[in-house]
């Protein structure tokens, strides 16, 4: 990772679920970068260590706003941008990160309510901080969004359907998105990260060995660091240098969507609390 | 200062304004740019202009599609500047608009010698030299035509599948040595070319921006230079075997480029 280089000096961002993980990669690396950043999680407690970071970060207290926030709230997620829009006189960036995660059930046992937590912390949350966001980018002159797929999506992993059929229609929102809002100068991608993420950090330590595989079938031979390989796209695609791409996927996972697939899970597992873990090797 | 300040990079197909236009987009960020191409005087004339606003750039005129000119180059180019970092191929054929029935069978064996070989021989030959800088970025330049089909150039679809599969498979191997191979698919840029042909079919043209969601065509220097300082700086340093199109999300719309088939 190269020394900042104020590639968002003066740039205002959302980002959902910046506590931990890919999240909290993307806000510290958007606020080395120079860019205001008003991002949430669910309690106040789950912004302690990030207190810690960003101490340590020249200039970054005046910078970074932490709010409490459920994203599969609708009033809530207006009111994140709009506080973004508010407390720094303009918005142009918003990251759609946050996913809450339903443990690991088959189709035929997952019940309803799985999904619709799923499709409001995922797919609802992306559409709705991009309805509030976009007329603040437009006054703007432009902007960026960035949504998040997996490559569980492609692959259909079993007894995940509901995060799948989510990110899938984050996918979707993200081409149809791309095309609305291209006249404003507005630019929307989706990122599948094969990243250290939180989630993936629990498994590893629950699953040492299988991790170690997964890992070994990555062509860069490694997992993803949050801020210098996963924030490190996201930061080139809401930088100048993005300014032209636009409506498009991209497997920020070290070549992992070219090879093989990761990370095989049994049913009845929580990947998200870790309890239960029962995954198997990688065949 | 800048960000691929001090590095080594390489562009084919100098002659060509999307390849200049990532030449200068290198300069601008502190490279250290060799254009080649088998044409010296466009080559030339644009590593001047990057050398009289302040930059550092040099033109050789080989033919890369000659046995033994990558490894060449690639020799002379690491002696000079100490290694290389980038290489950027963006050699291409002329497109002879025709149907596939109509067309020699000898024009897609020249298409291969002259686009897909020349690809091969110089990130091959590059490959050393990177290893021993601890990785390197190669950017393969394909097209915007590459994204669906369109009828009248088989043999250059052909080609742009073939440098996509290159790029992925080459991009699996060499991933462990920190060697990242990507794709970028530009747009049709606003250059002096297209404008000549704006001015004979305006129509066609104005469809086009009307049909690209950014509503307009590719700046070389902003936005495929752009795009090609994305892939090769530290932002795309976990990004293999991809594909990336520099182009207002012109790729999304089918009807882009039929006039018959618009709303």
């Amino acid at each position: 990772m190269d020394r900042p280089q104020g590639r968002l000096n003066g740039r205002v961002a959302v980002v959902t679920g910046g506590t931990k993980g890919i999240g909290q990669g993307i806000v510290l690396r958007f606020i080395k970068e120079g860019a205001s950043v008003v991002y949430c999680s669910r309690t106040a407690e789950n912004d302690a260590e990030n207190r810690v970071l960003l101490a340590a970060i020249q200039g970054a207290a005046a910078r970074a706003h932490f709010i409490a926030a459920d994203v599969g709230d609708r009033q809530q997620m207006r009111e994140l941008v709009e506080t973004a829009a508010h407390r720094f006189g303009r918005l142009d960036i918003v990251v759609n990160n946050a996913q809450g995660i339903a443990p690991l059930r088959g189709i035929e046992e997952k019940p309803d309510s799985d999904y619709a937590m799923t499709l409001a912390t995922g797919f609802y949350h992306s559409l709705w901080t991009t309805q509030a966001a976009v007329p603040h980018m437009r006054r703007a002159g432009g902007g960026r969004i960035i949504n998040f797929s997996s490559h569980w999506n492609i692959w259909g992993q079993p007894y995940s359907s509901d995060y799948n059929i989510v990110k899938a229609a984050n996918e979707a929102l993200t081409r149809s998105a791309a095309r609305e809002f291209g006249a404003d100068n507005i630019t929307v991608n989706c990122i599948i990260p094969a990243g250290a993420s939180y989630a993936y950090g629990v498994w590893k330590r629950m699953n040492p060995s299988p991790a170690a595989e997964t890992e070994r079938t990555v062509p860069m031979r490694r997992m993803g660091d949050c801020e210098r390989d996963i924030a490190g796209a996201v930061l080139g695609l809401v930088s100048q240098n993005g300014r032209f791409i636009t409506g498009q996927v991209f497997c920020v996972d070290g070549g992992t969507w070219a090879a093989a697939p990761v990370q095989q899970h049994e049913a009845g597992t929580d990947i998200h609390e870790g309890r239960q873990q029962r995954a198997t090797a990688v065949a | 200062m800048g960000q691929i300040a001090g590095q080594v990079a390489i562009v084919t197909g100098a002659a060509s304004e999307v390849a200049q236009g990532i030449a200068r987009r290198f300069a601008r960020e502190g490279a250290i740019v060799v254009l080649i191409d088998k044409d010296a005087s466009e080559a030339t004339r644009v590593a001047n202009a990057i050398a009289l606003s302040g930059g550092r750039a040099e033109a050789m005129c080989v033919d890369l599609a000659r046995d033994g000119a990558a490894a060449e180059i690639a020799q002379a180019v690491a002696h000079a500047h100490g290694g290389i970092d980038i290489l950027v191929n963006a050699a291409h054929a002329a497109l002879a608009w025709m149907p596939l029935a109509d067309k020699k069978e000898a024009d897609f064996a020249a298409a291969f010698h002259d686009v897909v070989m020349p690809t091969v021989a110089a990130m091959r030959a590059a490959r050393p030299h990177m290893l021993r800088r601890g990785g390197g970025r190669i950017v393969n330049v394909g097209s915007i035509y590459g994204a669906t089909a369109n009828e009248g150039i088989t043999d250059a679809i052909t080609m742009d599948g073939a440098l996509a599969s290159l790029t992925r498979s080459a991009g699996i191997e060499w991933a462990r040595d920190n060697i990242l191979v990507n794709y970028l698919q530009p747009a049709v840029p606003d250059i002096a070319v297209f404008k000549s042909y704006i001015a004979e079919r305006g129509a066609i043209v104005d469809h086009l921006i009307r049909n690209t969601p950014m509503r307009r065509l590719a700046d070389p220097l902003e936005d495929i230079g752009g795009a090609a300082m994305f892939l090769v700086s530290d932002e795309a340093c976990f990004i293999v075997g991809h594909k990336v199109f520099a182009d207002g999300g012109q790729h999304l719309v089918a009807a882009a480029f039929e006039p018959g088939a618009a709303r």
